[in-house]
């Protein structure tokens, strides 16, 4: 009787852990845990072709392309939400709700947005009516997105978008930056996001005197990696503990001479 | 079944797998990636504007066409655009009346894709706490009186529904989130009903009749004029319009204390027609008058505007009144005639320059569009600074066309950012 027992407690043990380990995944995006995104995906791509471009000069053209049927939580014509870009260095925001970016008076406050070519910041745009989803047609309506007229435009200096390396916004020196698009509720709060995280650097050569890589997705950006982590290695602790735990009391309960006792 | 046909299978099936995933994601990238700008219409990146009804014909022009079809008699005009280097956007205006309807009737706007349906702001003031709310996160519903009338009948949100506001007076209150940029001139006139006898027609009417007509406790006052005495009904536009609001400017009156004639104090503004309705039912020896846009007026007779007067002009009884100032100063009609044939209305500098009874017309922006994060370049290109779009010679020609005189010194400088306010 007893040696039935510890399997079920070691198949509940793994129960459980895969559990954790599934929960954990939705937890950073994996699985669509609800109808908000935070966190989606967004791919920086050459307009003219659809295709993804991961570095440039910082007058290279780009849209952001999100996953087929992204939408925000709520749409524009029935719920008041709207889509904004924004760009923020990691250090202190959150990858898993951006704050403490928030939208008043129609742009991000504690942080900055994309420039389209007219070096006008894009947002707030409609989403599609009643489906929430983001349109690119509508998004770059007015013109392409440019990470130079962050520059140009006067939107921050370089030393502050090159912040680390060398002599900030000289010569070595780089920053990594958060971007993507986002939606927001008619209060100002963030509902969804789709980042892509880019790191620009100095370059002598490029007329506003930075080039840029990206790499789609939240990249370095997860300090809740922890937790995340944590989650699936705690369900393999437990995986393992139970093994290891049934696997002893199986020792401890064969006697000597090696027989095993099962009750009927 | 023997290994090597499971692993051909297998292989089919990834190849198969594999095919399926690369189309689905071909298709994916061809629905939603493209080239978004290129193909589409302006209207999808085009700037909206609402507001005044007494400039709407004119921004009409600016987006190609007054009066907009289906109007009929529609003459079309080269756009207003900004520069080259933003992107060459244009703009499209809502007027303050749907299609062959009075301001004062219920109606809905859609403004932009994917957007909602909200009221039609129907008037300066109206258009301007539309797009204060615009930029508040502030729900926005039209007065709900009989005179603007809710067509959504609760508030709605028009966060980036609205891009600017046509006024067509300066800003009122202390908020500094709006900024009025003026680039012409109106001027403040007034429609008078002459009962037959010629007490108002031959008249030249003071700034103290005026004042004497409006403060009275009934809107009403009689006046004598080469032997003839008349009492004269002193009719008002509705509430927050562009007249209603530049008469109390010059008269120092309130909507408190200035109630208008009774039987006319909401008539739809800048339509010789609402008035010739009402006053055509005067008994003799009762007369009437009512504020006006000049340039309004003048636009509709030169055949620009969407005609709104026909019935009060050139038909007997009827026709601007010859004004003079509070300084004992007479200034004529707001027009006189030229052009080919000499049937031109052509606004008269000396009374537009008056600077009591002539006004700048403006177009209002959010402050934001102006400096900081939201700059919008193309907006300011259009609109903001001498060099803007809107102070080209070329719009300005065309404002002229539409009875507004150009600024000169003294009165303002186009594309000037130095007025705020919230309403």
């Amino acid at each position: 009787m007893q040696s039935m027992r510890l399997p079920r407690l070691a198949l509940r043990t793994v129960t459980l852990a895969t559990v954790l380990a599934v929960g954990s995944l939705a937890f950073v995006g994996v699985l669509p845990a609800s109808a908000s995104t935070l966190g989606g995906t967004a791919t920086i791509t050459n307009p003219s072709n659809g295709q993804p471009i991961t570095s440039g000069g910082s007058n290279q053209s780009f849209i952001l392309q999100l996953p087929a049927q992204a939408a925000c939580s709520g749409d524009t014509q029935n719920h008041g939400y709207h889509i904004y870009t924004y760009l923020v260095p990691p250090a202190s925001y959150s990858s898993s709700s951006l704050g403490p970016l928030a939208i008043t008076n129609n742009q991000p406050t504690n942080g900055l947005g994309l420039l389209n070519t007219a070096g006008d910041y894009v947002g707030p745009i409609n989403t599609d009516a009643t489906t929430g989803q983001i349109d690119n047609s509508l998004v770059y309506a007015a013109g392409d997105l440019q990470f130079g007229q962050i520059i140009s435009q006067g939107l921050t200096d370089l030393p502050t978008l090159l912040y680390s390396g060398g002599t900030p916004g000289g010569a070595g020196s780089s920053g990594i930056w958060e971007t993507g698009i986002l939606c927001a509720t008619s209060a100002g709060v963030v509902s969804d996001f789709w980042n892509t995280e880019v790191t620009f650097t100095y370059s002598a050569s490029d007329p506003n005197n930075f080039t840029w890589t990206a790499v789609a997705g939240l990249g370095t950006w997860v300090p809740e990696s922890s937790l995340a982590i944590a989650l699936p290695l705690a369900g393999l602790a437990i995986i393992g503990g139970g093994v290891v735990f049934t696997r002893r009391r199986r020792a401890a309960r064969v006697p000597a001479g090696g027989t095993v006792t099962v009750d009927g | 079944m023997n290994i090597l046909s499971t692993k051909r299978s297998r292989n089919a099936a990834a190849a198969a797998l594999a095919l399926t995933g690369s189309l689905l994601a071909l298709a994916g990238v061809a629905s939603t990636a493209g080239a978004p700008a290129g193909a589409d219409p302006q209207s999808a990146s085009a700037f909206v504007g609402v507001g005044a009804d007494v400039t709407q014909d004119l921004y009409a022009a600016y987006t190609g066409a007054s009066p907009a079809p289906p109007y009929g008699n529609t003459t079309f005009y080269t756009p207003i655009s900004s520069s080259a280097a933003t992107d060459d956007l244009t703009i499209q205006s809502f007027d303050a009346n749907g299609f062959n309807q009075l301001t004062t009737q219920a109606s809905g706007i859609t403004t932009k894709a994917g957007g909602p349906a909200f009221d039609r702001p129907n008037s300066t003031t109206a258009g301007v706490a539309a797009l204060e709310d615009s930029i508040t996160a502030t729900g926005w519903e039209a007065a709900g009186t009989a005179q603007a009338p809710s067509y959504t009948g609760t508030p709605v949100s028009v966060t980036g529904q609205i891009d600017f506001a046509r006024a067509a007076r300066g800003p009122k209150g202390s908020g500094t989130n709006l900024t009025w940029i003026p680039f012409a001139r109106d001027a403040l006139g007034f429609i008078y009903y002459d009962h037959g006898d010629g007490t108002l027609s031959t008249l030249t009417l003071t700034t103290a009749q005026i004042t004497a007509i409006y403060s009275s406790s009934n809107g009403e006052a009689t006046i004598t004029n080469d032997g003839n005495t008349d009492t004269v009904e002193g009719c008002l536009t509705i509430t927050g319009s562009t007249p209603r609001s530049n008469l109390e400017s010059l008269t120092g009156i309130t909507d408190s204390t200035s109630v208008g004639y009774a039987g006319c104090n909401q008539l739809t503004q800048n339509s010789g027609n609402a008035f010739e309705s009402y006053a055509s039912t005067l008994p003799a020896g009762t007369d009437a008058i009512i504020p006006i846009s000049s340039g309004s007026w003048i636009g509709q007779a030169n055949g620009v505007g969407v005609d709104r007067s026909n019935l009060a002009r050139g038909v007997t009884g009827y026709g601007l009144a010859t004004i003079q100032n509070a300084g004992g100063t007479v200034l004529g009609q707001p027009y006189t005639l030229g052009g080919t044939g000499g049937t031109t209305e052509i606004p008269n500098t000396t009374y537009y320059q008056d600077a009591h009874y002539g006004y700048n017309i403006y177009t209002v922006v959010p402050g934001t569009d102006l400096s900081g994060l939201s700059k919008n370049n193309a907006i300011i290109s259009l609109f903001s600074g001498p060099t803007s779009a809107l102070c080209s010679s070329a719009a300005q020609a065309t404002a002229n066309l539409f009875g507004f005189d150009s600024l000169v010194a003294g009165e303002g400088t186009c594309g000037s950012t130095t007025q705020k306010g919230s309403a």
